[in-house]
């Protein structure tokens, strides 16, 4: 492209020699057109050049927007087959996984079934001998109530004779303690009447008038008295 | 005080005045002090002297006459003394309890009963029991005889209750 080439300088000056100054005065005037002529056909130049830049500069944007179009194009579609390769590996690897989780789940239903089968069988088993001992005890507990029942009834019966007998004993007790209080209050009433008159009488007595009554006493007593005296 | 010879002990006769043991030790005393009263008075007068005889209470004067016995020497006190001391010791004892205070002349009325009808060196122990409210209670050595008001009464309280009982069938 032709058109950075070095521009000429329209107002350089070659090397004037003092002695041409009046010579370079007269070709002010020619000069300046020139220079004029110069500016203008310049200022056509550039613009054709950058009317042409211009144009480069579409056709090659539009070159580069088609190669990175293209280029962009080519890239997504890599990705997206990449991408899709990925994701059918990864589809196959779950699909895989899947249905190696399923065959698991099937071992283990499996497995599953078999042990529940046989706790079920364990268990009927349990549950059978537990029904079977339940019944016996039942039986049993059948067998001791009845004799639970005749024992209390025949306590009952026991108890109702002791309580009947305990009434007969109470009763005769009652009937005995009336008595024995009668009797008490017999024998403290004759001992509240003796000391009545113990003390009634006491003091009332004289040592001489007793004198004939003491040795009448005596008198009656004498032959037991005089024994013990000789012993 | 001549020296007549002294009546055995067991013919002792016991005047109404000494009617307790202690009289009878008290009677003993008397008799010590006589002999030691004598036996100065003879030391004082010399050998062959005349002593005068003390004075004697009534007790020792009518126990003396009533046993006839005349005291002189010492030998002589000393076996009535210890007569005396075995009479004490070895006399029979009735105990009596009455219910009042004895006076001494029921004692010795009473003494003198149980010595001529029972036993003549017999002796009396009193007692007092306001509770027997009459009568006597005897001790004998070895028997007990309740003659007292209170004793006829429990002797006799059955009557009473039969008595009681005879009003309660009444009703």
């Amino acid at each position: 492209m032709g058109i950075l080439k070095r521009k000429q300088d329209p107002q350089r000056r070659p090397p004037i020699d003092e002695n041409s100054d009046g010579v370079q005065h007269f070709f002010d005037g020619y000069f300046m057109e020139l220079r004029e002529r110069g500016r203008t056909y310049f200022a056509k130049i550039v613009e054709e050049n950058a009317a042409h830049f211009r144009d480069d500069l579409n056709v090659t944007i539009g070159k580069v927007n088609e190669e990175i179009k293209s280029h962009l194009t080519e890239r997504v579609d890599e990705q997206i087959a990449e991408n899709g390769k990925i994701m059918k590996d990864a589809q196959e690897a779950a699909l895989e996984a899947l249905n190696r989780g399923i065959q698991d789940f099937q071992t283990q239903q499996k497995q599953l079934n078999t042990a529940l089968q046989q706790n079920i069988t364990t268990q009927q088993s349990a549950i059978g001998t537990m029904f079977e001992d339940n019944k016996t005890q039942i039986d049993a507990m059948k067998s001791a109530q009845a004799t639970a029942l005749q024992t209390l009834n025949a306590t009952v019966a026991t108890l109702q004779e002791q309580q009947q007998q305990l009434i007969d004993a109470l009763q005769k007790n009652i009937a005995n303690q009336e008595a024995m209080i009668i009797g008490a209050f017999e024998q403290n009433m004759a001992q509240v009447v003796e000391h009545y008159l113990l003390g009634a009488l006491s003091d009332q007595f004289d040592l001489k008038a007793q004198l004939p009554s003491i040795i009448q006493q005596m008198e009656q007593n004498k032959q037991e008295m005089m024994d013990d005296m000789k012993l | 005080m001549t020296d007549a010879p002294n009546a055995p002990q067991s013919g002792f006769v016991l005047p109404k005045s000494l009617v307790t043991r202690i009289d009878l030790s008290r009677l003993i005393r008397e008799i010590e002090s006589v002999d030691n009263q004598l036996n100065e008075a003879r030391i004082r007068a010399g050998d062959g002297a005349e002593v005068k005889s003390p004075s004697l209470s009534g007790q020792l004067e009518e126990f003396l006459t009533l046993n006839q016995l005349q005291l002189g020497t010492s030998q002589q006190f000393a076996e009535l003394i210890k007569s005396l001391r075995t009479l004490k010791d070895k006399a029979p004892v009735v105990h009596l309890t009455f219910a009042v205070t004895a006076d001494v002349e029921s004692l010795q009325w009473i003494a003198d009963w149980v010595r001529r009808e029972m036993h003549p060196q017999a002796l009396i122990s009193v007692g007092l029991q306001p509770s027997l409210v009459a009568g006597v209670y005897v001790r004998t050595p070895n028997h007990v005889h309740d003659f007292s008001l209170k004793g006829v009464l429990k002797k006799n309280r059955g009557l009473l209750v039969k008595e009681l009982e005879v009003l309660r069938g009444a009703r």
